[in-house]
């Protein structure tokens, strides 16, 4: 895949764990069965792929981590939302919104006969 | 046990230490992982299917796990870098405000402190202007750097006593022929008196 197409797939990626962070912290496993309902399981291939993505978004501060007990009683990290990170999906979201409505147009016009 | 883990946290957080060790970070990354895959595990049994089915389903839903884990404890251990940078620079910070508030807490001491320093700075900067134009300025002739100063006492035979004098006009225009020297001019030491009521001055002149 070419660095273009990777940057716009971790782009994609990070934003939407940024939303699914938005109703509280979350556990790595329910932000994939979050994205995974929201998305209609389209948007990722492997589930695992969501780790590294959540790792670099605690590197670049837009997220803090902390251990914590789940539901079913495990010990699990938990990711919550930084300022910096809502600030973030404020700013991204109306140009991704822009983005895709400018690709789905493009692909939708009809072919010259 | 959930309260010390709290309270460790709290610590951690008041000292700004960084949140793992290095050889935390890959053990944490395993929990993390595993913990992902253990849940889809149970649920996907949940849901009625086969345990070594739901097992085989779940890991490969999730991919790579070793990549996966490597890439995340890379990432994990530049974060530990740049927190420990951090770190040291919040300390330095936190040296300055501590100092900045003692010395409020004592003006006495700060005044004394302050003063002291300024005489030390302003006694070592006085004494180097000096010494700068004494001794390293260059004096104020042109090529000052190529000037020389040459010592030469001439004994003259005619004085009984061991006396010297100033050289002769000729003798200064006999050294001005050597090759190594362009110019050359001819300071002479005089001493003269200088009589005030109370005592005698000897005064050094040239």
């Amino acid at each position: 895949m070419s660095s273009v197409e990777m940057n716009i797939l971790r782009e994609s990626l990070d934003l939407v764990i940024l939303k699914a962070l938005t109703w509280g912290p979350r556990h790595g496993y329910a932000i994939a069965e979050w994205i995974e309902g929201a998305t209609g399981e389209v948007l990722f291939v492997d589930e695992g792929t969501l780790y590294p993505a959540l790792h670099r978004l605690a590197r670049r501060k837009l997220v803090d981590t902390e251990w914590g007990i789940s539901d079913n009683n495990r010990r699990a990290k938990y990711y919550r939302l930084k300022p910096a990170g809502r600030a973030r999906l404020r700013q991204q979201t109306p140009a991704w919104h822009h983005f895709v409505e400018a690709l789905a147009r493009a692909l939708s016009a009809p072919e010259h006969a | 046990m959930r309260f010390f883990d709290g309270f460790r946290h709290g610590v951690r957080r008041a000292f700004h230490l960084p949140a793992e060790r290095p050889e935390d970070i890959e053990r944490e990354v395993d929990d993390e992982l595993s913990f992902h895959i253990a849940m889809r595990e149970e649920r996907l049994r949940a849901r009625g299917v086969a345990p070594d089915i739901a097992a085989a389903e779940a890991r490969r839903r999730f991919g790579d796990v070793e990549m996966i884990r490597l890439e995340c404890a890379e990432t994990d251990r530049a974060t530990l870098r740049d927190e420990r940078i951090g770190a040291r620079f919040d300390d330095v910070g936190r040296d300055i405000r501590i100092a900045t508030r003692s010395l409020r807490r004592a003006p006495g001491f700060t005044i004394a402190a302050i003063g002291l320093l300024a005489l030390g700075i302003g006694g070592t900067t006085s004494v180097f202007s000096v010494i700068n134009a004494i001794y390293f300025r260059p004096l104020p002739y042109p090529e000052a750097d190529r000037l020389a100063t040459i010592d030469i006492s001439i004994t003259d035979p005619a004085c009984d006593r061991r006396c010297v004098r100033t050289p002769a006009g000729d003798e200064v225009a006999e050294w001005s022929q050597a090759r190594t020297l362009e110019q050359i001019g001819v300071i002479e030491p005089r001493q003269g008196m200088v009589e005030v009521p109370s005592a005698s001055l000897v005064l050094e002149g040239s």
